[in-house]
């Protein structure tokens, strides 16, 4: 034995020698193809959180806007795409106290504080915890950082939380990897002019993007309703290792707006007043398998506006800043127990804190606390039969604690055919204005007090049952669906019997109302191919309520109508048409009856290169026949609007 | 004098010895020690010590400081991975060499002009027929493959432009030279195309594009049809790859072969016989695709396989 091992030692020097090659060659490895390539673990990218459920098998009716609808609608304002979607109230709203510059609402309801609604911006709720609405020209978001927009049609508080009572706005914004390099464009005309820019780009396993903009708005002719706005925003996500991700974002967005009543030397003068709105975000996700996932989320919104004014009536001065933050944190786990069943389960704390001395009548700050539990469960029954139940549960400082629960069905029918069985109850949870309201003014010794709440609300509720359809026909596809929606307890303001206001006029808030929102709603689509496609929105709403004076049963037009048709023509051009008829409608609160509406929009484009860099020049018309006409009062009387628009890619 | 003669001797005695009786020497190195490389050479040994012959497999790693090197002659060396294959081949030896876990490329590069006798190879990467084969089966109404190239699989483009042709798909194809050109061309092959072939190339393909690419993919409603079990769970539609221990099993079954016949001599470079189908059922579901069941592709992948 050991002679043979003798022996080898002297034919067998292959060992030796490759003791002395190893590793030599190894670090010249970089980036040449190797086996690496083939058995390397990979970042976990598209995952349940990030995949959208396909629209027929999502328990609810979701419209989705995507960037070339946005971008073919020719919208200059964020709130103006969401004419497109069946069963919306849309309308532009010079304003007055608040200067809310747009009324945004799913069903009608709608006064200048439109509050029925959640609106999420990844996962972020931004409606204001004072009145429940959304600034929607206040929000530090660029339209070009949008990916897509679902809007769910319906309640749905088991998936999206509080105030998701009418329906949900759902909007989430492009990933930062899919959006590198430079990017600028500007645009005017028509009183109107802005400007942004943009860059991403990557640092290791960190990517990230920046987009800041000027947007100057003149606004109506006959209004006090001028916007010159900053915005910055900034979101970076960072890949920890695989399966873990953090993402973090900031924005701001703020300036000087026009408010007040040109046409009226009493209460509201015309002035300038100043806002500012910033928000902070931090999402640590980790996913550990395609489809399990947990997720937390923290972030913090603060808007500030400082408004001073000179009564005209009276030399009394009044103050109307106002300083709101929200803080929320929400964790959340995604799982499939089994192939066929799936899980999201959570829970959420949230802080809202406003201080608003004029509304509110203290100069202390108010709070408002929530937390909620939240479950849905997926059950793939059979291959043909999915179903969706979910549950909240939210206990908050003014109501106490409610269960909302919510139960669909979608069965395929065959291949491409589905229908749709749902019912779902949500709560909308009085706002601080609705709940602690004090809105009085001192003038010498007269008191006048114009708003007073006496707290004690309950929370409006929603029972909401629907039958839908989606299907696709050739290239035809069709979202319809029947709804019928039960609302009690619907807050409205009263008059107080007694006076409390020298001329006697004091408005509280109380559950006052109820009504029935029944009708029929759906979008047509018709894709040619890639480069046509023609999206038909149509809703019937019929609002029926027990309250004397009509408000809620005339708040929303009984047909209203939407048309987006798109083209691209070759050579770089491109073309779209938009088409909006809104019927007659009585908006509450502020508003006013204005009458049938009908108007045209349009779009055309070029895309060319300069050197190697792709850029476009686009030419839009908003209410391109000119047709005056009337949104939310008689006050706002929408003409022509165009603009070109210039943009670069570096 | 007689010293040299004497060695020369002992040296043929020894050779003659290990061809007649003695077991056959076979090392296999490989590029480091971790799993995929163990479970190849794990199932390599298994197979060759399956077969009737006698043989002594002892396993290296390329990665080790201080190896314990072999002190026997060998008769073949079994290079698991690139690092091994490059590291086996610099010592200029003229025992056959048979690579395993290697992408073709790669071992084209390697081999030059060497002769497949000598130096051969069951490669890591399918055949182009069998990805198109997989995206006839799970993707049937799709028709126009997308493939953006990099330097690396640039030299494919012929090959591939036959493939497609045989399989009655249409092709969109872009080449890029640098990273920045990834997205642009990326979206402009998505805008023609309808499923994205992802073929290995490490400038188009690596941790750090995976989440761009597939988010823009994802973008275009495009599925992808990559070439790791990875790219699936990270949100490829599908796969067809091999895994270690299937390349162990042809690379044994290699050898196996090898020690039944009377020389050293090995066969030419074979692309895998065994593999796997993967699917990421949530990608599917999100776009509306019914890809079927894993098991169901793969058998019927294996069928049009084992009839070409």
């Amino acid at each position: 034995m050991n002679r043979l091992r003798q022996l080898a030692r002297y034919r067998a020097p292959l060992a030796l020698i490759l003791a002395l090659g190893w590793g030599s060659s190894a670090a010249e490895e970089g980036g040449v193809l190797s086996e690496g390539d083939f058995l390397a673990e990979m970042p976990l990218v598209l995952t349940v959180s990030r995949l959208a459920q396909p629209l027929d098998e999502a328990p609810a009716a979701v419209t989705v806007v995507d960037r070339q609808m946005i971008r073919d609608s020719g919208a200059w304002d964020l709130a103006e795409v969401f004419r497109l979607v069946p069963g919306m109230y849309v309308a532009y709203n010079a304003g007055q106290l608040h200067s809310v510059t747009h009324v945004v609402s799913y069903h009608g309801m709608a006064d200048a504080f439109a509050r029925r609604m959640q609106v999420l911006i990844d996962g972020r709720s931004v409606y204001t915890p004072l009145y429940g609405g959304v600034q929607w020209s206040d929000i530090p978001l660029l339209l070009d950082d949008i990916e897509r927009i679902e809007v769910i049609r319906g309640p749905n508080s088991a998936s999206y939380g509080a105030n998701s009572f009418l329906g949900i706005i759902n909007i989430i914004t492009r990933h930062s990897a899919e959006q590198q390099g430079s990017y600028l464009s500007a645009s005017g005309g028509d009183g109107r002019n802005d400007g942004m820019l943009r860059h991403g780009g990557t640092l290791g396993d960190l990517s990230y993007r920046f987009s800041a903009g000027l947007r100057n708005d003149a606004g109506l002719d006959n209004r006090a309703d001028g916007k010159n706005m900053r915005q910055f925003t900034l979101r970076g996500d960072y890949r920890i290792n695989t399966g873990d991700s953090l993402e973090f974002q900031l924005g701001y967005n703020g300036g000087d707006q026009d408010v007040g009543s040109p046409s009226s030397l009493n209460a509201n003068p015309p002035r300038n007043k100043s806002v500012t709105n910033r928000f902070e975000l931090l999402h640590w996700r980790r996913d550990v398998s395609a489809d399990e996932q947990v997720s937390v989320k923290f972030y913090h919104n603060y808007e500030q506006a400082s408004d001073q004014f000179v009564l005209a009536v009276a030399p009394v001065s009044v103050t109307n800043d106002l300083e709101a933050q929200r803080y929320d944190l929400e964790a959340q786990h995604v799982f499939s127990p089994r192939k066929d069943l799936r899980v999201v389960w959570g829970g959420g704390l949230r802080l809202d804190q406003v201080n608003s001395p004029l509304y509110l009548g203290t100069t202390a700050t108010r709070s408002f606390r929530l937390a909620r539990l939240f479950g849905n469960l997926e059950w793939r029954a059979r291959p043909d039969f999915l179903f969706n139940l979910g549950a909240m549960a939210e206990n908050n400082d003014f109501t106490g604690t409610d269960i909302t629960p919510r139960l669909a069905l979608n069965y395929h029918l065959a291949p491409r055919h589905t229908l749709r069985a749902g019912m779902s109850q949500a709560t909308r949870t009085p706002t601080l204005i609705e709940q602690e309201a004090n809105l009085r003014i001192v003038i010498g010794n007269l008191i006048s007090q114009k708003l007073l709440s006496q707290g004690g609300l309950s929370p409006e509720r929603i029972t909401s049952r629907e039958l839908g359809y989606i299907g696709e026909l050739g290239r035809f596809s069709l979202d319809a669906r029947l709804y019928h929606d039960h609302i009690d307890d619907l807050i409205g303001q009263y008059e107080y019997p007694y006076a409390l206001d020298y001329k006697g006029d004091t408005n509280g808030f109380r559950n006052l109302d109820s009504a029935v929102v029944k009708g029929l709603e759906g979008q047509l689509q018709y894709r040619l191919n890639s480069s046509t496609r023609v999206v038909l929105g149509f809703a019937r709403t019929m609002i029926a309520s027990n309250d004397g004076d009509q408000t809620y049963s005339r708040s929303m037009p009984f047909t209203s109508l939407s048309m987006l048709a798109s083209h691209r023509f070759g050579h770089g051009w491109s073309g779209s048409l938009a088409y909006y008829q809104v019927g007659t409608v009585q908006a509450m609160g502020e508003g006013g009856t204005v009458g049938l509406s009908r108007r045209w929009d349009g779009r055309v484009s070029r895309e060319f290169r300069i050197g190697a860099n792709r850029s476009e020049l686009a030419l839009v018309a908003q209410n391109l026949f000119d047709e005056g006409y009337q949104e939310f009062n008689a006050d706002n009387l929408m003409g022509r609007r165009a603009y070109v628009r210039f943009s670069l890619e570096i | 004098m007689i010293n040299y003669f004497l060695r020369l001797l002992i040296l043929f005695v020894a050779w003659s010895g290990v061809a007649a009786a003695s077991p056959a020497n076979i090392a296999i190195v490989l590029s480091d020690d971790s799993a995929p490389y163990q479970e190849t050479a794990n199932n390599i040994r298994a197979f060759v010590e399956q077969g009737t012959t006698r043989a002594v497999v002892s396993v290296y790693s390329a990665s080790g400081k201080k190896p314990d090197f072999i002190r026997e002659r060998q008769d073949l060396i079994v290079a698991v991975g690139v690092r091994a294959a490059q590291e086996v081949v610099a010592l200029n030896l003229t025992t056959p060499i048979l690579t395993t876990l290697i992408p073709r490329q790669a071992f084209e590069k390697i081999a030059r002009q060497r002769d497949y006798r000598q130096f051969s190879a069951v490669y890591l990467d399918q055949p182009l027929a069998r990805q198109m084969e997989l995206i006839r089966l799970a993707l049937p109404e799709r028709s126009r493959i997308g493939v953006v190239l990099g330097p690396d699989s640039q030299d494919t483009l012929k090959v591939l432009q036959f493939a497609a042709k045989e399989a009655k798909f249409g092709l969109v194809v872009e080449k890029i030279g640098a990273a920045e050109e990834l997205l642009p061309a990326l979206q402009r092959v998505l805008a023609d195309s309808d499923v994205l072939l992802a073929l290995p190339d490490p400038l188009v393909f690596n941790k750090g594009t995976v989440q761009s690419l597939l988010l823009t993919t994802y973008r275009y409603q495009d599925p992808v049809v990559g070439f790791s079990q990875a790219y699936v769970k990270a949100g490829a539609l599908a796969a067809v790859y091999t895994t270690p221990e299937q390349a162990g099993r042809q690379a044994g079954e290699m050898l196996q072969h090898v020690l039944q016949g009377k020389s050293w001599v090995l066969p030419p470079p074979e692309y895998p016989k065994y593999f796997s189908v993967s699917l990421n059922y949530q990608v599917a579901r999100s776009l509306s695709i019914g890809v079927g069941d894993e098991m169901a592709l793969s058998q019927k992948l294996k069928r049009t396989a084992e009839q070409d």
